[in-house]
């Protein structure tokens, strides 16, 4: 990537997924149109340093992907992105090809599998992803396999989004309100470390410091910072936003850093302090974007860059 | 890097070191920690030197000389005090690149955690134990430090027992992972040590530690080298600045020895000095140091009186270690000789054992203060610089400019983004639309915004969903409505209402209708029974073996089982399958006929009913398979009422009559 601060990319249609590769330089993003025909479309760096996206590397999407994700530990040189909305899907990305390696279907029963609304890939265990799905359950992946590790009714509600902690832990948020912890080795049980009044759409979890999750709220300008060992009461509540926020993500390098954007089309970096001042928290750092921001993500493989999408376009901002 | 922020900082680390690890090792505590004045930012107590007398899990050496447990105290210290630095350049791959780093954080005891954690505080004058002891001048000795208030003690997970005394416009920490109770003889004790320290250092005893420093790698020698070059001149004066600001050696230090005194004076000595000491970086010469302690001990006991920042009690200690030197250099080599390395088990079953271990979600009660907090929190801060990723934007030069900017408090004013309609449009459809398009197809030709629909809701945190799913379950709705309203035909509003009334009436017929087909059913196998007699069915029999005929068929045929075989022959199959009923409501006569077809039936039947004096207004027929459906709506033309039962009979005549 070159020196300047901001890269943008236009998109024909409205995006929502987003993702870095863990590997390349190389982005996904994913339309929004309410109709049958969505693309996942695969963007990288052309030799004018500028974003632009290769005609070869559009994956045709039945509805809008509700998240995309490539393979955050990625060992092998093929890099794999996973997509989620009727099914968990599964595509080898090449540099000028692709191939839809997996469709997995989580119910049991039928061949109509249940809307999915997010999933995440376990960085420890490259082969567990876990998807959150409307119908108040959680599936457990082995996508090596291709078969259903676990399956758990997680919530009263709907399942909105969920995160690993480590190997074997993992939290959900859900429409009921509650953020909830579950352990795979005992899935009898889970731990509710948080709940509210308000449905809880969206949920990170810190990977730098594992006792620390954000999750978001329903038409709410909040960050809730959670700390895991103290159920119930939040650490923080980062309220600067003027109007709903719609993504959070932690940085991936920093244990005390967290972005969110929001229908106030800012984009805030705060640092958490570690001592919370009588008046809240004030974000470090803010980016202003034309309109309200739907996604955010910070990449991994080059932290200094953090990509939100927000109408039709993808940006890419520098640290 | 590391040695030149000490040296800005002006104070001499090595000798510095030494006499931490003096004082604390002559008493047998865990750590000693010298703070001092932040050279960056003003007033701000920042780590500056400090010495590690604790238990020690791995041991690493960079040379297999054999150390004595003065160098290998001196080196333990050295390589934390590097862990830490490469540990918070956030490089994983500093350890490899510099070879001072030998520990690694696995190598590490809880409290020699709590020592490097602590080199990332900093205090302001008041605040922590350190800055306190800055600010009154006064010594703390801290008892319990772990019950502590945390305004008094922030770190207070580890040492029991924490004394902080000013020292040099810093503060001297020394902690014990041992509850000590207040003992004056310790603290002067410690502190005479570091008044004496300087002249000892040219006893034989320490020399073991220069070599230590001697065989720290090139640097060192580099420095030494220096030290040879300028030792004659200037490197004196840095010391003797350094530990005591006013030997008057120098012009212009001697102009600041007429006002010394405050913490901010010496800060503007050292800053002064600091060219001269980070470029010499001779602090290892041992030769300085005893001129310098000369120097002071020649012009002590005068001077000292005009420490400002001194208290009382560390003068007097100034006076009685200037005069009972025998007494001091005895206490010194106590320790030197005795103390081999303490390995007390003393840091079992430490908070800082689950803290490491993060496998466990540990839901513990802790106290939510977040000056505890901090503790944890540096405690993997320290894995990654998080001060370098997001610095102030246009500070890092050469590198590109942030996209983003320093964020400020928008007041009141800006309005323009308070009252935005949808909120979370795209979010939401994502998680509440976008499923429904998976679940039913329908939806995706509908594009209703949700949050499009009646802005204006006071309530506005659930509106927004409530209403969507609400627009939801109403579209559904009324689809399912429309097709109900096409199953019902006697339905002429559109609204929901007379839909459900209508139908409630329409099923209320109908069950009324299925209880005259059964009553007529059974009229029509009376008939049906004595005509069978005669002519036993052959086709009804088969009929109900393949299955293929009406229920009625079904069950009439089931019922002619029962009836004696041999006669079920010739019987025209019309006869047997003949439904009539008829419902008078009010003027309404309601007719409907099922039975065998023949030609000019519908005729004949539209003449019966003419002749009943009824006018049929609305006929529906059809027929099927040699069978005639007809719906007969009529009303009386007259006044004259026919009975139900003479309608039937005239009807049955007709079709009867073939």
């Amino acid at each position: 990537m070159d020196k300047s601060s901001t890269h943008t990319y236009d998109s024909p249609y409205p995006i929502y997924g987003m993702a870095f590769s863990s590997l390349f330089e190389r982005i996904a993003v994913g339309s929004f149109i309410e109709e049958f025909d969505n693309k996942i479309d695969i963007l990288s760096f052309d030799h004018h340093q500028t974003l632009s996206f290769n005609p070869n590397l559009s994956l045709d999407h039945p509805y809008p992907p509700t998240k995309l994700m490539f393979n955050p530990n990625n060992k092998s040189s093929s890099d794999l992105l996973a997509s989620s909305g009727d099914y968990l899907r599964l595509w080898e990305i090449k540099d000028n090809s692709f191939e839809q390696t997996t469709i997995l279907n989580n119910s049991k029963s039928t061949e109509f599998s249940s809307p999915l609304t997010s999933f995440d890939w376990n960085e420890v265990e490259p082969r567990r992803i876990a998807t959150s799905s409307i119908d108040t359950t959680v599936t457990i992946w082995d996508i090596e396999k291709g078969v259903v590790e676990t399956q758990l009714i997680a919530h009263d509600k709907e399942v909105y989004d969920i995160a690993w902690g480590e190997a074997g832990v993992f939290a959900s948020v859900s429409a009921d309100g509650s953020v909830r912890i579950f352990d795979l080795r005992d899935k009898e049980h889970s731990t509710i470390i948080y709940e509210s009044d308000t449905p809880l759409l969206r949920l990170a979890w810190n990977k730098q410091d594992l006792r620390y999750m954000a999750t978001t709220l329903m038409d709410s300008n909040k960050v809730i910072i959670l700390d895991i060992r103290a159920p119930t009461m939040p650490v923080a509540e980062l309220d600067r936003h003027r109007a709903s926020v719609n993504a959070i993500a932690w940085a991936p390098h920093s244990c005390r850093h967290i972005c969110s954007a929001g229908d106030d089309t800012q984009a805030l970096i705060w640092e958490l302090p570690t001592v919370a001042g009588p008046n809240g928290i004030d974000p470090k750092l803010a980016y202003t974007a034309e309109s309200e921001i739907n996604q955010l993500q910070w990449s991994a493989l080059q932290p200094d860059w953090i990509g939100i999408a927000f109408a039709s376009k993808l940006q890419l901002l520098r640290l | 890097m590391a040695i030149l922020i000490q040296n800005q900082e002006g104070v001499p680390d090595n000798h510095l070191r030494k006499q931490l690890a003096i004082a604390v090792r002559s008493i047998q505590w865990s750590y000693a920690i010298f703070w001092s004045i932040s050279t960056s930012q003003q007033g701000l107590l920042e780590w500056s030197e400090g010495y590690y007398n604790g238990e020690i899990k791995t041991r690493k050496t960079m040379q297999p000389m054999e150390l004595n447990a003065d160098n290998l105290g001196l080196k333990r210290s050295e390589q934390l005090k590097d862990l830490y630095e490469s540990l918070s350049e956030g490089d994983t791959d500093s350890q490899t690149t510099k070879p001072s780093a030998a520990l690694s954080p696995e190598d590490l005891t809880d409290a020699e955690w709590y020592y490097l954690v602590c080199m990332s505080f900093t205090f302001t004058p008041g605040e922590g134990l350190p800055g306190r002891a800055l600010t009154t001048g006064q010594h703390i000795w801290l008892y319990n430090a772990p019950y502590a208030d945390t305004k008094v003690f922030s770190r207070s997970l580890l040492s029991k027992t924490v004394i902080c005394f000013p020292f040099l416009g810093g503060v001297i920490e020394l902690g014990v992972t041992e509850l000590v109770s207040e003992d004056p003889n310790l603290l002067q004790h410690v502190k005479t040590v570091f008044l004496e320290f300087p002249k000892f250092t040219s006893c034989e005893e320490l020399s073991p530690a220069r070599n230590t420093d001697n065989d720290e790698g090139p640097v060192c020698n580099e420095f030494d080298h220096e030290v040879g070059n300028i030792m004659d001149s200037e490197e004196p004066q840095v010391f003797v600045h350094s530990i005591s600001p006013y030997t008057p050696k120098d012009k212009n230090e001697f102009d600041h020895d007429g006002d010394n005194g405050s913490p901010e004076n010496i800060y503007e000595e050292f800053k002064v000095d600091s060219p001269h000491v980070s470029s010499n970086g001779c602090e290892l010469n041992h030769k300085p140091e005893e001129s310098s302690m000369m120097d002071k001990l020649n012009g002590g006991a005068s001077q000292v009186q005009s420490w400002e920042f001194m208290d009382n009690e560390f003068t007097n200690c100034v006076h009685d270690s200037v005069n009972s030197s025998d007494c001091i250099s005895q206490t010194f080599f106590t320790p030197e000789n005795t103390i081999s390395f303490p390995k007390r088990e003393i840091f079992d079953n430490l908070p800082l054992k689950d803290l490491k271990d993060m496998h466990h979600i540990k839901l513990t009660s802790l106290d939510l203060d977040p000056q505890e907090l901090h503790y944890t929190r540096t405690l993997s801060a320290i894995f990654k610089n998080t001060d370098q990723l997001i610095g102030t934007p246009g500070s890092r030069t050469g590198d590109p400019k942030s996209s983003f900017i320093g964020w400020k408090k928008v007041g009141l004013v800006d309005t323009k983004l308070q009252h935005i309609g949808a909120q979370q449009k795209m979010l939401k459809k994502i998680l509440f639309e976008v499923a429904w398009m998976h679940s039913d197809c329908q939806l995706k030709s509908q594009k209703k915004h949700a949050g499009e629909v009646e802005p204006g809701s006071k309530n506005e945190v659930d509106d927004g969903v409530c209403r969507f799913l609400l627009e939801q379950k109403k579209q559904k709705l009324n689809e399912q409505f429309v097709f109900l309203r096409s199953l019902v035909p006697s339905i002429g509003k559109f609204d929901k209402e007379s839909i459900l009334s209508d139908t409630i009436e329409y099923l209320k017929e109908l069950e009324r209708r299925v209880d005259e087909l059964e009553s007529c059913r059974e009229i029509v196998e009376e008939f049906d029974a004595r005509e069978r007699k005669k002519h036993p069915d052959i086709a009804e029999r088969t009929s109900d073996n393949y299955g293929t005929r009406l229920k009625i068929n079904k069950r009439k045929a089931c019922d002619m089982d029962e009836m004696d075989p041999d006669l079920d022959w010739g019987l025209p199959e019309d006869v047997l399958t003949m439904d009539l009923t008829v419902q008078m409501v009010g003027n309404e006569v309601f007719i409907d006929i099922f039975c065998p077809w023949r030609e000019c039936l519908i005729l004949e039947i539209m003449d019966a009913v003419s002749n009943l004096q009824l006018d049929a207004h609305s006929v529906q027929s059809s027929t099927t398979h040699d069978t005639l459906t007809l719906n007969l709506k009529s009303k009386f033309k007259g006044t004259e009422v026919v009975s139900e039962e003479k309608i039937k009979q005239s009807i049955q005549r007709v079709v009867g009559s073939y």
